[in-house]
């Protein structure tokens, strides 16, 4: 009889164990809320202004962001997007799908003739449809890097307010990811 | 009941190993061809060398009844002919790119191939501006030529190596292509 139980005890942890497993392969396929951001240089900008500028404005949106904790999902392959070519809404989306992120951060950097720097911050959830659009831009500043920090500050006051609701949620883990190497190499 | 027992035993273990093993692995063999399609536009005047490129499986990929990669999963490329680097002015009216891997969750599935297009010459352009400028309006025609890789479109890759995936479900059926009865005259 004792034996009986032992085998039955044993018997029922080991479905217990297989169970456990199945269970963690679904929750890990459950994707927590996160926003995942591609920026995109324009023509104008590619004219006019320098990569630095653009790469520069992208890390400190990112670290911004990231310092109110917003959950951005870091992509394993590319960390984030900063590319000069253009892509389709769609495609980003499908990116944005397969890294396991829950919503698009498209972010386009412009240089037109009378602004220094223009900077448009759109949010689509997966489904593509457009959550919320936030512009920013210094046209009277006195230099480049005056109206870079304008621009920035301007942005970072009408994104403040989005902060926690749809397309930019609030990491679950307290803990601040640093800033994924931008391209990196197979 | 020492029988019972150890029939126990074994059932217990048995079952583990089945459930543990039910995933059903297929062999995606070298040379296999691909269909992809780009998920971005290329320029010669904007691509530079090294940098990664975008594309996504245009078609499921089966292997007998199952499925194993399906369309619209992640690819990557690289730059392999542009500009020298990110920043520079010139246009190199060409734009090559190597395809690299399939991404498939956290799985890299190597992939070989190549894609490129040398920028066309706009004829009509040509003529005129060689009308008003001359030599110069000649030369200055043919150097703004830009290769061009448009979003959509179709590159074919193959696989570098073989690789052992798990089916994700059953093959799905590709549309046959319906047959036009010959007219009659």
């Amino acid at each position: 009889m004792r034996r009986y139980k032992v085998a039955l005890s044993l018997l029922l942890f080991t479905f217990a164990l297989v169970l456990l497993n199945a269970q963690e392969k679904s929750t890990s396929s459950v994707n927590e809320p996160a926003a995942y951001m591609v920026v995109y240089r324009t023509p104008a900008h590619v004219r006019i202004s320098s990569p630095e500028v653009f790469h520069g404005f992208a890390t400190d949106l990112w670290s911004f962001l990231r310092e109110k904790n917003i959950a951005l999902k870091v992509d394993p392959e590319r960390g984030t997007i900063e590319t000069e070519s253009t892509m389709s809404v769609e495609s980003m989306l499908n990116i944005a799908r397969q890294v396991g992120a829950t919503s698009l951060l498209f972010v386009a950097v412009d240089r037109p003739m009378t602004k220094w720097i223009k900077v448009t911050v759109k949010s689509y959830d997966l489904g593509g449809k457009l959550l919320w659009s936030e512009e920013a831009s210094d046209m009277g500043s006195m230099t480049g890097k005056g109206g870079y920090k304008k621009t920035l500050e301007r942005l970072q006051t009408s994104l403040a307010k989005r902060l926690g609701g749809p397309g930019l949620p609030v990491a679950l883990q307290e803990a601040i990811a640093p800033r994924p190497a931008q391209e990196a190499k197979p | 009941m020492n029988h019972w027992f150890r029939g126990l035993v074994l059932f217990a273990l048995l079952g583990s190993a089945v459930a543990q093993s039910s995933v059903n692995f297929v062999t995606l063999t070298k040379g296999t061809s691909i269909k992809l399609r780009m998920a971005q536009t290329l320029t010669s005047k904007h691509a530079y060398v090294g940098e990664r490129v975008e594309l996504m499986v245009a078609e499921d990929v089966n292997v007998g009844d199952a499925l194993l990669v399906p369309k619209d999963t992640r690819v990557l490329g690289t730059v392999h002919v542009g500009k020298a680097k990110e920043g520079d002015k010139n246009n190199p009216h060409q734009v090559v790119i190597q395809i690299d891997y399939i991404r498939l969750g956290d799985r890299r599935i190597p992939l070989s191939g190549k894609h490129s297009d040398k920028g066309k010459v706009d004829k009509g352009k040509v003529v005129a501006t060689t009308i008003l400028f001359g030599l110069s309006g000649l030369l200055l025609a043919m150097d703004a030529r830009t290769g061009q890789i448009n979003e959509g479109a179709e590159v074919d890759a193959i696989v570098a190596e073989d690789v052992a995936l798990p089916a994700l479900g059953p093959a799905t059926k590709v549309a046959e292509e319906t047959e036009v009865p010959p007219t009659t005259r």
